[in-house]
């Protein structure tokens, strides 16, 4: 197959805020720069943010960094790096007010300040009381910051490759990222995009679960084609289960509907909150009310005729209220679970949500690996941002709003760093392997010539199916390890997927087998990771590892304050320190306490 | 003159979970079915933004162009037979994502 080449100072792949926000930096610089992507960009996952973002602004509630700060790092349960923590919460002002001059239409006070609302797990003097730091465009925030990207990116003549699905990563004998291969959809063919810098914003990869918030295109792209390029993957047990997914559908419900007063219920219609996290109650980080709610449901206090889910109450709160900062909402509830919220409660469930695990990078959005005894050395010419990164920001669970700050501040600091490394004369352009196409057309033609396999979908809702069971919100050592055995044996199903559509143009059964050669790498790290882990921390939650005097929630320092790197070689799994230093010496570091709410 | 219709069925794949459930059981059911014209305003559709076209389908924003509401009816239908799949005639039925041992 004859493989065209394009070359660029640098190539992204990912059109999401992360994506967009890198590809501005560069464009603006003046660098060449290609952006590859599955969809349109403003169709991208970013669309679907609805809670706001976050920055210690003080329009509406007095607030410090250094609070925003606390509130990360015992969100992450400690095992945030404190150096890129850090980093962003000082960058949020930034970034959050640089969107608005690109013209993002944020709520606003009655003085045209941004309006700042609460959300869980934000607090003002260090866990005092909710504070207000979520900067928000009604419920559509991520919309609108997609779009005040896009057209900024438009601009400043960003080349955008649509509909262009990423393939591998191509690497040197010396471990050099060159950039990737790529297959458009429009014509089938393959391409190389050879460039001096590489960006994965390639999001996240929720579809490894049968119940999941995420979008379809979510698919762990650049996991995937990391891992098979041999950069491990960093903390993969870790994944959010957001409280509110609408029960049967996964449809979420923000965070913002209890920002603004709704409450969640048991049977006995109890504020069940009050009683797990008597400070913050349904404002709470994720991780503790989706326990909770998941408690509730087991020890028999469930609604429905079986009593499996919870009810989110806001009939008390008024119809205005609810048109005006809820607007999506009731439709949801009315769509999705057949309940008008203005008169009833809205059944719901924890449902997967958020990848806080990744592609490991440094604060700079650099990729970093283990060599040579140090365990973070960055990968020449290769950088990540947003839920496919890893910087580690989120630690072993993420606060809500925290992703939008995420995604503009590493994207824009991978970028200024590949910038930086570019001009300095740094990174150059390396020369190509003479294979650098192979591993992709080999992997198409594998699916091209397989006759006898099994469809793509009967393989990907195995997977799904064996991570929701044995790996959801609560996890068991018995069926961790069970689940390790059956995720590898899906592994060898995926390897001998089959399709029937062979047409060389917009072929879309030929894009979901890709797809699920990436989600199967994701669910591999996962599972052995969290089997792995014998703790409970932030979103891993293990049975066999209970609240003790000795280990308060079943938290484990002495043996498990380290991040977990998975590598598929043999899915050997390696540690690395978690960094408890703030980057600034003046910084107060946040010193390790029990995660109470 | 329609896309090919590879290029239709990758066009439904959304930004929006909700907009993807809608499609899902959309290209599974009414899809094959559709028209040279029928493919046409589903194209014109899919060119909408995701929180516009999810507007149309629930209801609250009114259809602008008459020739789509055929269309949209379909889009609504869909969701309607999904709910009653899923939740059944006696509400919510049981979900997997509890991770309850079993």
């Amino acid at each position: 197959m004859k493989v065209a080449k394009h070359t660029f100072d640098a190539v992204i792949v990912g059109a999401g805020g992360a994506g967009l926000r890198a590809a501005l930096q560069l464009a603006e610089a003046g660098l060449r720069t290609a952006v590859l992507t599955k969809v349109f960009p403003t169709r991208s996952h970013t669309v679907a943010a609805q809670g706001g973002v976050a920055a210690s602004l003080g329009n509406s509630t007095p607030d410090h960094w250094h609070w925003h700060m606390y509130d990360t790092v015992k969100g992450s349960d400690w095992l945030g790096d404190q150096d890129a923590i850090e980093f962003m919460v000082r960058k949020a002002n930034e970034v959050v007010i640089e969107l608005e001059h690109f013209g993002m239409p944020f709520d606003r006070t009655d003085e045209g300040k941004i309006y700042q609302r609460p959300f869980g797990g934000h607090s003002m003097n260090y866990g005092e009381a909710p504070v207000m730091r979520s900067c928000a465009a009604a419920d559509r925030t991520g919309h609108a910051m997609l779009h005040a990207l896009y057209q900024r990116n438009v601009r400043a003549r960003t080349h955008f490759f649509v509909e262009w699905m990423a393939l591998d990563l191509i690497r040197d004998s010396e471990g050099h990222v060159l950039g990737v291969t790529a297959l458009e959809l429009e014509t089938g063919e393959v391409a190389i995009f050879h460039a001096k810098a590489t960006i994965f914003a390639t999001g996240g990869a929720g579809r490894i679960y049968h119940s999941s918030t995420n979008a379809f295109i979510n698919t762990g792209d650049g996991l995937g084609m990391a891992a098979r390029a041999g950069i491990p993957l960093e903390d993969m047990e870790f994944w959010q289960f957001h409280p509110t997914g609408v029960a049967g559908a996964g449809v979420l419900i923000t965070e913002g509907v209890r920002g603004e007063g709704g409450i969640l219920r048991n049977c006995n219609g109890e504020r069940f909150m009050e009683r797990y996290a008597p400070n913050l109650k349904d404002l709470a980080s994720r991780d503790v009310v989706a326990r909770a709610m998941v408690t509730e449901i087991n020890e028999g206090r469930g609604c429905g005729p079986n009593k499996d889910y919870v009810l989110l109450d806001i009939t008390h709160l008024s119809p205005e209220i609810i048109m005006k900062r809820l607007p999506g909402i009731r439709e949801i509830a009315i769509q999705f679970a057949g309940v008008d919220p203005i008169k009833e409660p809205i059944p719901v469930v924890p449902t997967c949500h958020y990848m806080m695990g990744g592609i490991p990078t440094n604060y700079r959005g650099q990729v970093v690996v283990p060599k040579d005894g140090d365990p973070n050395v960055p990968v020449p010419g290769f950088y990540a941002a947003g839920e496919c990164a890893c910087a580690s920001v989120h630690g072993a669970n993420r606060l809500g709003t925290n992703s939008l700050l995420d995604l503009l501040v590493f994207g824009k600091a991978s970028a200024e760093t590949a910038v930086a490394d570019i001009k300095s004369g740094n990174l150059t352009l390396r020369e190509l392997p003479k294979d650098a196409a192979e591993v992709s057309l080999a992997r198409l033609a594998r699916l091209e010539n397989q006759k006898e396999g099994e469809p793509v979908a009967d393989v990907l809702l195995e997977l799904q199916r064996t991570m929701q069971k044995h790996a959801g919100v609560f996890r068991f050592k018995d069926m961790l390890e069970e689940g390790v055995q059956k995720i590898l044996a899906v592994e060898e199903r995926v390897r001998r997927t089959a399709i029937r559509d062979h047409s060389k143009v917009w072929n879309t059964a030929r894009m979901e087998a890709l797809e699920l050669e990436n989600l199967i790498e994701v669910a591999k790290a996962t599972m052995i990771s969290a089997a792995a882990r014998k703790e409970s921390r932030g979103a891993h939650v293990r049975d066999d590892c209970p609240d003790t005097p000795e280990f308060p929630n079943g938290r484990n320092d002495k043996e498990w304050l380290k991040h977990t790197l998975w590598f598929r070689d043999g899915n050997r799994l390696e540690y690395k320190p978690v960094n408890l230093k703030p980057l600034n010496p003046d910084t107060q570091p946040i010193a390790l306490a029990k995660r109470t709410y | 003159m329609t896309s090919p219709k590879g290029r239709i069925r990758w066009h439904c794949r959304r930004a929006l979970l909700e907009l993807d459930l809608i499609f899902q059981d959309f290209l599974a059911v009414e899809f094959d079915r559709l028209g040279d014209e029928e493919l046409a305003i589903l194209e014109e559709l899919l060119a909408l933004e995701d929180h516009e076209l999810w507007a149309l389908v629930n209801g609250t924003r009114p259809i602008p162009q008459p020739r789509w509401r055929a269309m949209v009816e379909k889009l609504r239908g869909v969701r309607v037979h999904r709910r009653t799949r899923l939740l059944g005639e006696n509400g919510p039925g049981t979900h997997e994502n509890q991770g309850e041992k079993v």
